[in-house]
């Protein structure tokens, strides 16, 4: 048994080898005119800059008159950040500005500033910020799936290794098949939530297939298609007659959808090189059989039989096992996440991330008090020792939600981590991680006196931006005078479009608004100067859809 | 593809098109190995448009105790660093010597011509071999570098901002 839950494992990383890293959200590193300025005159572009390049999703800016005065094209990721090009003749007034972007990791990132001409407006307009609607149903329907995948996942894991007797093993498929059939739902809304989270809107455009769309075509979609096609199979294992096969069936099918966790997030995107999967994984997995046995354990509990007392103990040992691996696994997140101590108490996801460390503390108090004094009891067959396990579990199952809540609450804020600029360190071959549905696409070049990871977001026709870390071959970050970027297309006979880099950090530069007009194959030159008299060149090859 | 993209991509590839009209070059550009040689590189216009003010010039390794000549109106400096190996000359070893040298302050407009001149010797181990000056061309803050230098296989035609270059012959016998 061991040996197979540990080959599921072991395939489990392998299917996520491939899962590649991107760099932080975005953060906004300036605005031009800045937020509560009063101009003289009309300014002729409002501009955000950002640490990163970003994709314009959606901007406006509302004139005095509550009117969006943006031309349907005057917003542009430029050079030095996002682009609002005004119209002249611009009213005296307030004035706010609204833009949705994408940064590299497919999270939306959103914000507003007010600027007024001449004097501020009585009543400056107002912009409705649809964002936190959004997020919060978003987060719900997390919280659901986690349920769902947790519940489906975590009870094949019940039953294989705490293996409860028939009838209970029955009930335990119908609970799986059932939280399955709840986290199919879940991921299916969460897919269009995504996308209005990151379209914005009113919630009418959920009737809109651009909407969910753009939910797939997220990092989150990816992960969304394998939670689901798991989450079908554990179905299907569970709801046919219980043969080998089907047991077989289900447990791929808790691998694959557990498997998701690694496919998006934060901690996916933290780097460097994916290493950041397995504890997020070890992590997810270890959650999944704890929360997944709660409702078998409970329903042990609620149907008294002789084989009851010595299946609550084997949960309990294994339980005691995977416990400490759990918290290491979370501690090691963490700390991946936030880096600084302070952070925890400065910034929003260190709060959230303190909330559900003060929930879990309380849910490690129950599952101590059930695995010293209320498992033993029942083994003893004290009268009510069942009765009060049971209550102990239901309240296990009250603080598990919340716990939830706050970590699907986290993959929406941005972690400290984000406000670091940190790049990843590179590999010295070039080469092109292919994801059909990621937005970016990132390489390795390397040439004599440095080695370039360069992502290209979101990697397909249309306007994309470039970021570039530069190290030297030891690792360390490489500060350079100058860089410039070259994309050529011989096939379609492109000449190489010449874009110098902005720096943006000690090895970190970025080119925004680089239009790649057709699809195929792209040839990536990157000129760097390593020295005042010496330019060196990198060149790989990228497949542009 | 929007006719925007397009133009854009356009606009690009033309602007990218007609960076080779002319270079800074070395006036000889071939020498014998073992012997002095005078640079003389030749500065035909400045950067973009804008005038000339600085001129800097990096020492290939095996060219060795190069010497500037100074030019009125203009600030002569020169950096010494260590030879990649060392060379006997006049019954001496000589380990370091000028690497860099810098003519600046000057103002030379885009229209005028001028010459900027130094003289080195070029070592035996130099013979059959292209040896390449790469120059840094300052015109205020605008910046043009002299400095690709073909990769193996790639034709010297295709370099955009190419760095003068100087072939060395076989040493005369004497």
């Amino acid at each position: 048994m061991a040996v197979r839950i540990l080959g599921s494992l072991v395939l489990m990383l392998l299917l996520l080898g491939a899962a590649g890293s991107a760099r932080a959200h975005a953060v906004v590193t300036g605005t031009e005119p800045l937020d509560g300025t009063v101009l003289a005159g009309p300014p002729s572009e409002v501009v955000i800059g950002f640490n990163e390049p970003v994709a314009l999703i959606r901007a406006q800016v509302l004139g005095p008159d509550g009117q969006d005065v943006l031309e349907p094209d005057g917003g542009r990721a430029g050079e030095d950040g996002l682009h609002l090009d005004l119209p002249e003749g611009l009213a005296r007034g307030t004035y706010t500005v609204s833009y949705h972007v994408v940064s590299l990791d497919g999270h939306p990132v959103a914000g507003s500033l007010v600027f007024s001409i001449g004097a501020a407006s009585a009543s400056g307009s107002q912009v409705e910020d649809d964002s936190a609607g959004w997020r919060w149903s978003f987060v719900a329907a997390r919280v659901l799936l986690y349920l769902g995948l947790f519940g489906a996942a975590g009870g094949v894991a019940y039953a294989l290794l705490v293996r409860p007797l028939e009838p209970l093993r029955e009930e335990v498929r119908r609970i799986g098949s059932a939280a399955a059939l709840v986290g199919l739902a879940a991921a299916v809304m969460a897919l269009g939530l995504q996308g209005g989270l990151l379209l914005g809107g009113p919630p009418v455009i959920l009737a809109d297939p651009v909407t969910w769309a753009a939910g797939l075509s997220s990092t989150f979609g990816r992960a969304a298609l394998c939670a689901m096609l798991g989450l079908a199979l554990v179905w299907a294992g569970s709801r046919v007659r219980r043969t080998r096969g089907a047991d077989l069936l289900a447990a791929s099918g808790a691998v694959v959808a557990l498997a998701s966790f690694g496919l998006s997030g934060h901690v996916v995107t933290a780097g460097p090189g994916g290493l950041t999967i397995p504890p997020l994984l070890i992590h997810s997995t270890l959650a999944a059989f704890w929360v997944g046995s709660l409702l078998p354990l409970l329903r042990a509990l609620a149907v008294p039989a002789e084989g009851t007392a010595p299946t609550v103990q084997r949960f309990s040992r294994q339980a005691i096992l995977a416990v400490p691996v759990l918290l290491l696994a979370g501690l090691v997140l963490a700390w991946i996440q936030v880096r600084r101590p302070g952070a925890l108490a400065t910034t929003e996801y260190g709060r959230i991330l303190l909330l559900k460390v003060v929930l879990v503390g309380a849910l490690l108090g129950l599952a101590a008090l059930n695995r010293l004094s209320l498992t033993p009891a029942l083994a003893r067959h004290i009268p009510g020792a069942g009765r009060r396990l049971g209550w102990s579990i239901r309240a296990e199952i009250a603080l598990v939600v919340p716990i939830l809540a706050a970590t699907a609450a986290l993959g929406t804020t941005p972690p400290p981590r984000a406000l670091l600029a940190q790049g990843a360190p590179a590999d010295l071959h070039a080469h092109e991680e292919h994801g059909h549905m990621r937005s970016e696409r990132r390489l390795t070049l390397s040439a004599d006196g440095f080695v370039a990871e360069v992502a290209l977001a979101p990697g397909r026709i249309g306007p994309n931006g470039v970021s570039i870390a530069l190290r030297d071959p030891r690792g360390r970050d490489l500060d350079v005078p100058e860089v410039t970027l070259r994309l050529s297309n011989a096939g379609k006979g492109i000449a190489p479009l010449v874009r110098p880099a902005e720096r943006t950090g000690p090895g970190l530069w970025h080119v925004a608004d680089l239009h790649l007009a057709v699809p195929g194959t792209w040839t990536l030159e990157l000129d760097v100067l390593v020295s005042d008299f010496e330019r060196q060149t990198a060149t790989a090859d990228l497949t542009v859809e | 593809m929007t006719p925007k993209t397009l133009a854009l991509a356009g606009a690009l590839i033309l602007a990218t098109a007609g960076a080779a009209a002319a270079h800074i070059t070395l006036e000889t550009g071939e020498a014998p190995a073992g012997g002095a040689y005078k640079a003389v590189l030749r500065v035909g216009h400045g950067c973009e448009g804008k005038a000339t003010t600085a001129v800097r010039v990096q020492i290939p390794d095996g060219v060795i105790d190069a010497k500037p000549m100074p030019k009125p109106g203009w600030t002569l400096e020169t950096t010494t660093g260590a030879y990649a190996e060392p060379v006997e000359l006049w019954g001496e070893t000589l380990t370091e010597g000028v690497r860099e040298i810098a003519w600046s302050g000057g103002e030379l407009p885009d229209d005028w011509y001028d010459e900027f001149t130094f003289r080195a010797r070029l070592t035996d181990g130099l013979a059959g071999q292209t040896v390449y000056f790469p120059v840094v061309q300052e015109c205020g803050e605008t910046v043009t570098r002299w400095i690709g230098i073909p990769a193996e296989g790639q034709d010297a035609e295709d370099i955009e901002e190419p760095a003068p270059s100087l072939n060395v012959t076989t040493a005369v016998t004497q």
